[in-house]
């Protein structure tokens, strides 16, 4: 009756948790887990490579359901592993899929010769940009800031407060494309490129809902705790 | 065939999420009820068209990115009906085609939902998502580069018009940046492709 997966818990297996929720993968390779976790257990695994149980139960619930509710109380370290997680998505997103994305979308305008999938690539081209500007502006400024913070050495000059209102709405152009793409667009011949594109533009849409998630609605309110402590 | 008759609850308190479910099932047997806190979750139920009935307390659009236009566009906006459990400016209720509030007794509600069952399934309104020609002629100055000022001046209309132009235009076509909007332009033939540099 309900649409809620059953929340995963620190007594799980790691490897039945993968084989019914392969997305994590993806999760335990930011966090730096290798994979032939044989019989270990989250809770162990986590304890192996000196992560908090509570972080990673919270993203990987995050991954597996986005209204998952979660703790609000991280301690210094764990805001620390939530920000490594975070730069770790970063560089996938920047490495992987977007330099993926481009080529084939670049292959699709050439094999199309026509000017509107021109526009197309000149559009994600642009939008890439952006993001990318958004996750240097986050590796550069915001999580630096973060990190001293939590060294309790910050300046007063900057905060999260910023931060959050220059998180722009990235999500919005992403769903532009994807719209182009299925609803609007002709498409001649080489339905491969196009659905590959789509599919992969569907995943990074779904990745970034939930590192959003977490910069907005965890590491925000946990660092606005921190700089009042700190003000105080 | 009898098909069970669908229904999609949009409520975050488990106390008349439970209610509710308790008074449809009381007065039909077949019914799949799926149930969520957010109108996140809702819009990714996916066949949006197969619900009968989507039952929402508008309070889940106040800490929602998701506007209520959107939402009717996602939904057959004839089965949406709210969930009114607070205090809500009444004529917010116009935007559904019926209100179940929380001070309402078992009968009204049972003749509300009843009604619902009775209702034979509306087709989708797809034509809705056409532009007018208005739409178009803004659409097209936009296109080559016009901003909202010019379009006004262009069409003799207010530069509010223009802009309440632009979110329609934008509500049917499901994409919002300028960018996006030029791409759809060209694609159709709106613009002479000449006038670009790409």
């Amino acid at each position: 009756m309900s649409l809620k997966h059953e929340k995963i818990g620190y007594g799980i297996k790691v490897s039945k948790l993968l084989f019914t929720y392969p997305q994590l993968i993806l999760v335990l390779e930011r966090f730096g887990i290798k994979l032939g976790v044989h019989e270990k257990t989250v809770e162990e695994l986590c304890a192996e490579y000196q992560i908090s149980t509570k972080v990673f139960l919270m993203v990987a619930n995050l991954n597996i359901d986005s209204s998952y509710n979660y703790q609000l109380e991280f301690d210094v370290n764990e805001v620390k592993q939530i920000v490594q997680y975070l730069m770790q998505s970063h560089t996938y997103y920047a490495d992987e899929v977007f330099p993926e994305i481009i080529q084939n979308i670049h292959l699709m305008s050439e094999d199309s010769q026509k000017p509107e999938m021109q526009l197309v690539e000149r559009f994600f081209n642009e939008y890439k940009n952006e993001v990318d500007q958004h996750f240097d502006y986050e590796n550069n400024t915001v999580f630096p800031y973060i990190l001293n913070l939590l060294e309790a050495s910050a300046k007063n000059n900057y905060s999260v407060i910023d931060y959050r209102e220059h998180h722009d709405d990235i999500q919005e152009k992403l769903d532009d494309v994807k719209r182009l793409l299925i609803e609007h667009l002709p498409q001649k011949s080489n339905s491969k490129l196009r659905r590959k594109i789509l599919f992969a533009l569907f995943d990074l849409d779904a990745d970034l809902q939930i590192h959003s998630k977490i910069e907005n609605e965890i590491l925000i309110p946990q660092v606005e705790q921190l700089e009042k402590q700190n003000l105080a | 065939m009898n098909k069970p008759c669908k229904i999609l609850i949009i409520e975050p308190s488990v106390i008349i999420r439970e209610g509710i479910i308790a008074i449809i099932e009381n007065i039909k047997d077949q019914t799949e009820l799926l149930h969520v806190e957010t109108v996140e979750e809702a819009l990714k139920t996916g066949q949006p068209e197969l619900f009968k009935m989507v039952l929402v307390n508008p309070i889940t659009f106040s800490n929602s990115k998701v506007t209520l236009s959107k939402f009717q566009l996602f939904f057959n906006q004839q089965n949406i009906i709210g969930l009114i459990s607070n205090h809500y400016d009444r004529n917010l209720h116009k935007n559904f085609t019926d209100n179940i509030f929380i001070t309402d007794s078992f009968d009204t509600i049972s003749n509300i939902l009843a009604k619902h069952f009775a209702s034979a399934p509306q087709p989708l309104n797809d034509n809705d998502s056409a532009l007018s020609e208005r739409e178009i002629d803004v659409l097209k100055l936009l296109a080559i580069g016009k901003a909202n000022k010019e379009i006004a001046e262009e069409l003799f209309i207010s530069i509010h018009t223009v802009i309440s132009h632009r979110k329609n235009i934008s509500n049917k076509l499901g994409v919002k940046s300028t960018a996006a909007l030029v791409i759809y332009a060209v694609a159709n033939g709106l613009v002479d492709v000449d006038g670009f540099s790409i």
